[in-house]
């Protein structure tokens, strides 16, 4: 079988919400095991390409899409994909921490139980290997049956992070994540995605153009849906080849 | 193009770092014309004449911000204004967190703080020759140093106007006029030893040449570095010039 280099990959993606053409013949690739950031003014399609990458498109009405995605090499697009299985595979970071309204625990192995683990020790070994995952273990080991919805900000959301791994994941899609949160939040928040790509794949939509900066191995700017330029972070950081990508970047917009 | 706080501060910094550019460039220039006629009093007046130097005390009693010029001597402005520039450029980037194009532009700016006090620095230098050097005449018309110290401020200048304009037409052949500066360096050399070893009394003045030739060659190999900055600030590409 030939390797695959790329985690994700778009061909020729459209997309339309009823009408109005959200996504223009995208042509993207994911590297395997390393932080992609996906950049670009508001309403330009970034984040409805990473809605693309697990298919929660799907559940937006009049929404249709032309072209490939591929993961791992295989195309995702087709009614015959297992939804649900996809979603497991490819987990998502919302920019509002969206704790359920149970405990520590619960949240975390909320997944785990839904896809059929029963065993308490397994279930038990799950949670405290997600929040070490998510670098949060040692701030609630102690306090695991208490509401997920008292703890910070910062905490709510490297939970939400937790309650990805718990299913096993090998990709792992932010919107925003650190959007609401206070910079020593954000600054752990970006070590943990750091850490992450060891074993994740991790795309990242950021408005921050510092965090994109920092976090991210690649980054590629989107603008009114078309993906204008994909390179290694230092380079589109350093000196971007495309002027729409300068004049972004260095504020020069409008 | 909608030009913000940032952008507008980012050019009028560009145009202080030219300016000072300038007057350290100027000192140089000044400073080899005073030796050439060996103007001792003119040597004396440029290093430590006097230059108008804005300070502000700093906002530490609540008052508001208040500059005042003071009046210092030029080899000390030379000093106080490069760490005001420098000072000014890391605001910037801690202020706005420039990237891209305006990053690479404070980088060439902060080079070209640092290359350009090294030069004036010079220009105090080949002063102190100056009223240091015993009465006297000069020797073989100064052994090709006048046309050594023309060509070094001529790239000098040059890589100034490259900054100004983004011009790198201007810095294209900077490779081959500093092999020429480092041809007529050796030529020099080669000449004051053999006029030394002819007759002692004309150490002083040999000597002195030896040092200065020196000198204009480190110019213009700041010259060289500023058109390396140049090229990257402009282009993004680093290139190795010399």
């Amino acid at each position: 079988m030939k390797q695959q280099n790329n985690a994700l990959e778009t061909q020729a993606l459209n997309l339309y919400y009823g009408s109005t053409q959200a996504l223009i013949e995208v042509d993207i690739q994911i590297p395997k095991n390393k932080v992609t950031a996906l950049i670009g003014p508001s309403g330009c399609g970034k984040s409805t390409l990473l809605r693309c990458f697990n298919r929660m498109n799907d559940l937006i009405p009049d929404c249709s899409i032309s072209g490939s995605i591929l993961y791992h090499g295989e195309e995702i697009t087709g009614r015959s994909t297992d939804v649900v299985e996809l979603r497991k595979r490819i987990g998502m970071v919302f920019q509002q921490p969206n704790p359920f309204p149970k405990s520590i625990y619960e949240n975390v192995i909320y997944g785990p139980r839904v896809h059929g683990i029963k065993d308490r020790k397994e279930l038990d070994a799950i949670a405290e290997k997600s929040l070490k995952g998510a670098a949060i273990w040692e701030e609630v080991k102690d306090r695991l049956h208490d509401a997920a919805r008292g703890l910070s900000g910062g905490q709510q959301q490297r939970l939400c992070i937790a309650r990805t791994l718990s299913v096993g994941p090998d990709i792992i899609l932010m919107d925003e994540p650190c959007s609401a949160l206070d910079p020593i939040a954000t600054a752990k928040i970006e070590n943990l995605i750091t850490e992450l790509k060891e074993e994740y794949t991790v795309v990242i939509v950021t408005h921050n153009m510092q965090q994109a900066a920092r976090v991210s191995d690649y980054t590629g700017l989107m603008y009114m849906g078309r993906l204008i330029e994909f390179d290694t972070t230092p380079v589109i950081f350093e000196r971007p080849k495309e002027e729409l990508t300068e004049n972004y970047i260095t504020g020069r917009f409008g | 193009m909608m030009k913000d706080h940032f952008h507008r501060e980012l050019e009028e910094y560009q145009r202080s770092v030219e300016k000072y550019s300038i007057f350290a460039l100027n000192m140089l220039r000044d400073s080899f014309d005073a030796f050439r006629s060996l103007d001792r009093e003119q040597a004396c007046e440029i290093a430590g004449g006097m230059e108008s130097h804005c300070i502000s005390p700093g906002t530490s009693d609540g008052q508001p911000e208040m500059h005042q010029q003071i009046m210092v001597p030029r080899k000390v402005f030379l000093g106080l204004r490069s760490d005001q520039l420098e000072e000014e450029g890391l605001m910037l980037i801690g202020l706005n967190q420039p990237v891209a194009r305006d990053l690479r532009t404070i980088s060439c700016c902060m080079n070209l703080i640092t290359s350009s006090e090294r030069i004036g620095r010079y220009g105090k230098d080949i002063c102190h020759c100056t009223y240091k050097l015993p009465e006297g005449i000069h020797i073989q018309d100064m052994v090709g140093l006048a046309e050594m110290a023309a060509l070094s401020i001529s790239m000098l200048e040059d890589a100034i106007t490259a900054f100004r304009r983004h011009d790198l037409d201007m810095i294209r052949d900077f490779s081959e006029r500093d092999d020429v500066i480092d041809q007529m360096r050796y030529s020099i050399y080669e000449d004051c030893i053999g006029i030394m070893e002819e007759d002692p009394v004309t150490i002083p003045y040999c000597a002195t040449y030896l040092l200065i030739d020196r000198y204009l060659e480190r110019c213009a190999d700041h010259a060289c570095k500023t058109a390396e900055k140049i090229h990257y600030m402009v282009t993004g590409e680093r290139v190795d010039i010399r």
